[in-house]
């Protein structure tokens, strides 16, 4: 009873045989619905949840300070509460330690800041007075958040102690351009006091001159020294201005005392025009020298942040490529581990070594399902997180494409290795469950990849999700083109998981 | 380990080139332990060729190195003139093989698992004709819907041996294909494979039933890892009992001299006795057809009336054990040599 055949020319049957195996795979997830379910909408019902719940208030920490009643630092905590606000949120400022480690203890507030009873005494004998942070947190990096919330603070307290004492110092002197066309004006008079011979009004008027110099000198002692500690920021014509004064003060200052102590009159005469020569250069050089604002000399800096983005992404942008990364890599190679495992396990081996199939083909028809599948997935989680959550598309949607396809095929790869290496359905798992922690901590999802140090880091370059997040970033957050690297990294991935695989599936069906 | 002794297995291999399956003092080890020793038979084409033997005798040894899943670790195996294991794809393409458990997806509907053995096979895209065909034939018409899951044990097998057929293999190896199969459609299994034997297919099975046997051109029999006895299902029931069995009916009990003499008969040749009654004679002799009418004649000339004559065939389950027990006595005599009938 021979029929026609029934099979397929030579060469077509490459074809059929992997459109078997996509076939057989998407049937055999289309009648799983709850893995599904699990697979396709749950990592967007984990995202959607992120998002939502997500509250970027926690990082603060609240604080409650504890210092003495009527103390000046009850005042000097709102004056700093814009410097700290990112990291810290007042809660009450009390002098009972005790009631705030309670309210620590009950969980209502991260962070009590003692300041010291007595701090002028204490600086008074030379020591530095000591602000303590108490805090019960475990998690190291919330522990780290403290430790920066506490200098900042300190920071900023000692920085307006400096402000005030500065403040204070400059009230007490005059403006910098009064007492220079003082000095200007004395040693003017000097030389012409000198020119008449009268040595009496000459040292008068020198007496005069020197008290101009002395708090010339300290009106702009500040405003030197913050220049002077800023010269090599400082422009090279104002270096040379604050060069100068300084020169013509000295010259000044010899001048005046060759005069003050010399008996001959020619000499005298010479001292004092020098003296008057000295004060012009003085003025030339003067407006360099202003007094600076005690804020601005205290704190000369301040941090004035911008970014080369066209927005700078929030948090829930930020982790969108790197979850969208992490859930596509977990997807496939869960699928991927489980497939040849389960195939061994119906005894699909057996057929597999006398059909007129390859290891090839298999695997072809293997990670066609999955991309596919992977594919239905990725296109729901980006116009979900896009559409939805409002995280930014700005780059190319081809790179976006690009990058999840290989992302998929070097995850499916990788799984399939797994999966040869496995011999049972819970090694499967496992070995998938891994290959997902090692994504969190390594793949760049928490963590920079600068943190790790060689030869660690090397595990972040296996893993696929390392150069999906970094690409998806690139892409969606940026708006650029991928980097090279990352897409040689994941092609080099893709070949080298797919080349793995097979070797090790051609093995396993090996004669034996 | 030593290796067994086998036959210089090339030549023999080379002198048989139309043998479908050929296998000469073959033998498999697992963990240095011989599970099959001088395994020695030949299938030539469009025949039915049954290995028959209990649990464990290694049965499914035997076909995964006919099929190329073992590669022998002595002796030669050669399956559509080549060895197994290097079959090109196209060689395999006329492979069917059915392993003794059913490779089904049970998320998948019958119609569903049929579509992807067909793929994995070569077959076509226009297929459906042939699934439907496949579908009646092992009586599964009507459950093309049904998943794997939710249908019977014996559906199972009945699907998997359709996946095995579908392509139309001109070898077909098939794994205990009636286990779990009612009796009426392991008739039906065992006519169509003699249809598709008829038209040129070479069929290697193997089972537990002995009976089925009968529907064998010729049978294997194993036990613990040795051939027995290869042979037609007649050399097969000759072997067990020596020859042909005949009980011949007589109006009176014959002497013992008589006895004696009705047994020296040329075309007789054999110790005759008494069956359960006096009137009966029984004995086996090398050919009953010839025996049965030189008694008639021998006993017609004394007026001896006969009342009844005829060979009496043994069933195989029977001589199954008869011949499991002589080869038992053959190893406990210290002589384990293969009993081989070329027919």
């Amino acid at each position: 009873m021979r029929g026609r055949t029934q099979l397929q020319p030579p060469r077509l049957r490459p074809v059929i045989h992997v459109l078997g195996f996509v076939r057989k795979e998407l049937f055999d997830l289309l009648r799983q619905p709850r893995l599904l379910l699990v697979l396709v909408a749950g990592p967007f019902v984990i995202l959607l949840l992120f998002a939502a719940g997500y509250d970027q208030e926690s990082t603060r920490l609240r604080t409650i300070f504890v210092g003495p009643e009527d103390s000046f630092y009850e005042n000097s905590i709102q004056s700093y509460t814009d410097e700290v606000d990112r990291y810290v949120e007042i809660i009450e400022y009390t002098s009972d330690v005790v009631a705030a480690s309670d309210q620590v203890t009950a969980g209502d507030a991260d962070l009590i800041v003692v300041f010291p009873n007595d701090p002028a005494e204490t600086v008074l004998e030379g020591r530095q007075a000591i602000i303590t942070v108490i805090h019960d947190k475990l998690d190291p990096l919330q522990q780290t958040a403290v430790e920066i919330s506490a200098q900042v603070a300190v920071q900023e307290l000692n920085a307006e102690v400096l402000e005030a004492l500065v403040g204070e110092a400059q009230e007490a002197i005059e403006p910098v351009d009064v007492t220079l066309e003082r000095t200007v004006t004395l040693a003017e008079q000097v030389e012409a006091v000198a020119a008449t011979g009268d040595r009496t009004q000459l040292d008068v008027t020198a007496g005069e001159l020197r008290t101009s110099i002395e708090s010339l000198r300290r009106t702009t002692q500040v405003s030197s020294g913050v220049l002077t500690s800023l010269r090599n920021e400082a422009d090279p014509e104002e270096r040379a201005a604050i060069d100068e004064f300084d020169t013509s003060l000295s010259e000044l200052d010899v001048a005046l005392e060759t005069l003050e102590t010399s008996g001959d009159e020619q000499d005298v005469r010479d001292s004092a025009r020098l003296v008057a020569e000295a004060a012009d250069r003085l003025d030339d050089n003067a407006e360099t020298l202003v007094a600076i604002d005690p804020e601005v000399a205290v704190r000369p800096f301040v941090a004035d942040t911008e970014s080369l983005l066209r927005e700078p992404p929030n948090v829930n942008d930020f982790f969108a490529p790197s979850a969208l990364s992490l859930l596509l890599q977990h997807l496939a190679v869960t699928l991927a581990a489980l497939t040849l495992v389960r195939d061994e396990h119906v005894g699909l081996f057996e057929v597999f070594r006398v059909a007129p199939i390859s290891a090839g083909q298999v695997l072809a028809g293997k990670y066609l399902a999955f991309l596919a599948i992977g594919g239905f997935t990725a296109a729901a989680l980006v116009t979900s997180v896009v559409l939805g959550i409002g995280v930014p598309l700005r780059g190319a949607v081809g790179w976006v494409v690009l990058g999840l396809g290989l992302l998929l095929l070097a995850s499916a790869g990788l799984g399939m290795l797994l999966s040869a290496l496995a011999r049972t359905d819970t090694q499967a798992v496992q070995y998938a469950m891994l290959a997902l922690l090692a994504g969190m901590f390594f793949g760049g999802f928490f963590l920079s990849l600068d943190a790790f140090r060689f030869p660690i880091r090397l595990i972040s370059w296996i893993l696929p999700v390392t150069y999906g997040i970094r690409w998806l970033q690139d892409v969606m957050l940026r708006g650029d083109a991928p980097a090279a690297a990352d897409v040689i990294g994941l092609v080099v991935l893709a070949v080298v998981y797919g080349a793995a695989a097979w070797l090790a599936f051609r093995r396993q069906l090996a004669v034996r | 380990m030593t290796s067994p002794a086998t036959a210089p297995a090339s030549e023999t291999a080379a002198s048989h080139p139309d043998a479908a399956v050929l296998l000469r003092g073959a033998g498999k080890s697992f963990d240095d332990k011989w599970v099959l020793q001088g395994l020695d038979f030949e299938v030539t084409r469009g025949e039915i060729v049954g290995l028959i033997g209990p649990s464990g005798c290694g049965k499914t040894t035997t076909v995964r190195m006919i099929n190329g899943t073992y590669r022998p670790d002595a002796g030669e195996v050669r399956t559509l003139g080549r060895r197994p294991w290097k079959l090109t794809s196209q060689q395999r393409q006329r492979l069917g093989y059915l392993p003794q458990q059913p490779v089904l997806f049970d998320s998948l509907s019958l119609w569903e698992n049929l579509h992807f053995q067909a793929s994995l096979n070569g077959v076509r895209f226009r297929r459906k004709d042939r699934l439907h065909e496949l579908l009646e034939l092992v009586d599964l018409a009507g459950h093309e819907k049904k998943l794997v899951k939710e249908s019977s044990g014996g559906m199972q097998r009945r699907l998997a041996l359709a996946a095995t057929l579908l392509h139309r293999p001109s070898l077909v190896i098939l794994d205990e294909p009636t286990a779990g199969i009612d009796p009426i459609l392991r008739a039906r299994f065992w006519e169509h494979f003699r249809e598709l034997a008829a038209a040129g297919t070479t069929i290697v099975v193997t089972t537990q039933y002995v009976a089925e046997a009968a529907h064998c051109d010729h049978v294997g029999l194993l036990a613990e890892g040795k051939l027995l006895h290869y042979a037609t299902p007649a050399g097969l029931r000759q072997a067990a009992v020596g020859g042909e069995r005949l009980a011949v009916t007589t109006s009176r009990p014959l002497t013992d001299e008589e006895l004696v003499t009705l047994g020296q008969l040329e075309e007789v040749g054999a110790t005759l006795g008494r069956g359960e009654r006096d009137v009966e004679i029984v004995g086996v002799v090398a050919d009953a057809g010839r025996a049965i009418p030189a008694m008639l004649s021998w006993l017609g000339e004394r007026d001896i009336a006969v009342e009844d004559s005829e060979e009496v065939a043994i069933d195989y389950e029977e001589a199954f054990v008869l011949l499991v027990e002589k080869a038992a006595d053959r190893q406990n005599d210290g002589s384990g040599s293969n009993l081989r009938e070329t027919s």
